[in-house]
């Protein structure tokens, strides 16, 4: 049996009888590629779970609205986005009266060998990413390492083009500059 | 991200090897973020689990469920409600003959209820009471038990009734342990008794009464006959003036003696032959049965011509020398010989 299309996942999920198994096929499908696009963004995974589930559940609710001329990997990535972004904004609002800046706190888990277990360069990379801007972080691991296309991501930001290519340019310069410096650093 | 100057950004920028050559050299590498095992695998089922539930929290009920239901409840099973909670068969069509049977059975409880003997209820009630304030007095008599007492009090029984090793093995008792016990108890007091106390003869009377019994009786023969002796000598004795204070003149026997303290009377016994004399002179004056005469002072003083009652007695003296005769002669010279007798009466007016 071939694999099907989204598109035909997306008809068996309209159908009654054959909606729960096109929904296990359609998270099957997308949910490593959703999960790390969150991890990367919040690096813990328990909060990456969270988001995650909450991004699959507002799939199951909305993917009768879905507009069928629309790709729906970009449409599960614009969700799981949103729901990484909502999530950011109000551990946020939390961390600001509780803990301080949330960047300090993803740092510290990126020491935790519970949540990463990479070598100094990886650590060092993950690092430079959390001193990104919002923005950039997302354009910049989007397309770093998920090879997104600009067009793709931006239907999914809802941004131009020039400007996601711009924001990953400048994105590309502050993390090879981290690097560079925290390595003279080292060496010095 | 429009006030971005993407417009100066090179062609080439996602050139990386050009451009961020450290990036460069990274990109496709792991990671190194930890990800729980079989995460993945079962990430699909908790979110078709999720998603399933309705709105409120409810579990997913399939089309199967409902048609399978229909099913049994045509066939006349009847399944749990609802709700979940299940009806016993037959309840409803049942249910209105109980209830008939309900109401009349309590009609005829309140008919009954005029049979009950007058003042059951208020007796109930007084002896339901009673029996509550009595279970109450069981469980709480008022009394205050220490605490901890019977936690306690099992330790403390069995500590006092401790057995000894003898009294627990009574059969692993050394041979000849009483037969010896004497002995042994003996040894171990003695040392103590001589070092404490004189030594102690113990005689057995049965033994001595064997030993010195002849001896014993002579010795007691001879002692009663002295006390005999003692005793009927010691009645002629007179009587000290003080013994007499407050008793009555009487006659002793043989032995005459007035009270002095009663001059109104003079008590007379077995002096016959003086009272006999003052009889014949005094009418109306007889000596009873056991030959006592009460004399007057006035018929002794008329008799004796003496008007000081203090001489009374000297006239039965006067008067026993005279009659040498009477039967009480003994007795008599025994007064006169003994002149203290007199001093009983009056010794301050002795001739």
């Amino acid at each position: 049996m071939s694999e099907l299309s989204d598109k035909e996942l997306v008809a068996m999920f309209r159908e009654d009888k054959s909606r729960q198994q096109a929904f296990r096929l359609i998270v099957n499908r997308y949910q490593r590629k959703l999960y790390w696009h969150i991890r990367r963004m919040l690096v813990d995974h328990d909060d990456t779970d969270d988001v995650l589930q909450n991004t699959f559940i507002k799939t199951w609710k909305g993917l009768d609205n879905f507009k069928e001329d629309a790709q729906l990997y970009t449409w599960l990535y614009r969700i799981a986005t949103n729901e990484t972004m909502s999530f950011i904004r109000q551990r946020k609002s939390e961390l600001m009266v509780r803990y301080g800046d949330l960047e300090y706190q993803i740092e510290d888990k990126l020491h935790d060998g519970n949540n990463f277990k990479g070598d100094e360069i990886q650590k060092k990379l993950q690092l430079a990413i959390q001193q990104l801007p919002e923005k950039q972080r997302i354009v910049f691991t989007m397309k770093y390492f998920e090879d997104i296309r600009y067009e793709d991501m931006s239907e999914i930001l809802d941004t131009s083009v020039g400007a996601l290519k711009a924001s990953y340019h400048h994105a590309v310069k502050k993390i090879e500059e981290y690097i560079r410096n925290t390595s003279e650093e080292r060496t010095l | 991200m429009s006030d971005e100057r993407h417009d100066m950004i090179p062609d080439n920028a996602d050139d990386l090897s050009i451009h961020a050559p450290a990036l460069h050299s990274m990109k496709g590498k792991a990671n190194g973020f930890v990800v729980p095992e079989n995460y993945f695998e079962e990430l699909p089922d908790l979110i078709v689990a999720r998603v399933a539930l309705p709105e409120g929290g409810e579990f997913p009920v399939s089309e199967e469920y409902f048609a399978e239901s229909e099913d049994l409840i045509n066939a006349g099973v009847v399944i749990p409600s609802e709700s979940g909670f299940s009806v016993p068969e037959g309840y409803f069509e049942n249910f209105e003959v109980s209830l008939e049977a309900r109401l009349h059975l309590e009609s005829h409880l309140r008919k009954t209820e005029s049979e009950v003997p007058e003042g059951y209820f208020g007796e109930l009630e007084r002896e339901l009471k009673a029996h509550i304030s009595l279970d109450n007095l069981k469980q709480d008599e008022g009394f205050v038990v220490p605490d901890k007492y019977f936690g306690s009090l099992t330790d403390r029984i069995l500590s006092q009734t401790y057995l000894s090793d003898e009294e627990l093995h009574g059969d692993e008792l050394p041979a000849g342990y009483f037969d010896s016990l004497a002995d042994r108890l003996i040894a171990k007091v003695e040392p103590e008794t001589k070092s404490e106390t004189k030594q102690v003869r113990v005689i057995v009377f049965a033994e001595y009464i064997q030993r010195y019994g002849k001896i014993t009786a002579v010795a007691a023969s001879v002692a009663l006959l002295i006390l005999s002796v003692w005793f009927f000598t010691r009645s002629n004795e007179v009587v000290p003036v003080n013994d007499f204070a407050s008793n009555d003149t009487r006659v002793q026997d043989d032995t005459v003696t007035v009270n002095a303290f009663q001059p109104e009377e003079r008590i007379v016994k077995r002096a016959e032959p003086q009272v006999q004399n003052i009889a014949k002179n005094n009418d109306g004056v007889k000596p009873s049965s056991e030959g006592n005469i009460k004399l007057s002072k006035e018929a002794i003083m008329a008799e004796t011509d003496q008007m000081d009652e203090a001489l009374v007695a000297e006239f039965i003296y006067e008067d026993a020398v005279d009659e040498q005769d009477s039967e009480n002669d003994e007795m008599i010279q025994y007064i006169l010989d003994d002149q203290t007798s007199l001093d009983v009466i009056d010794p301050g007016n002795k001739k």
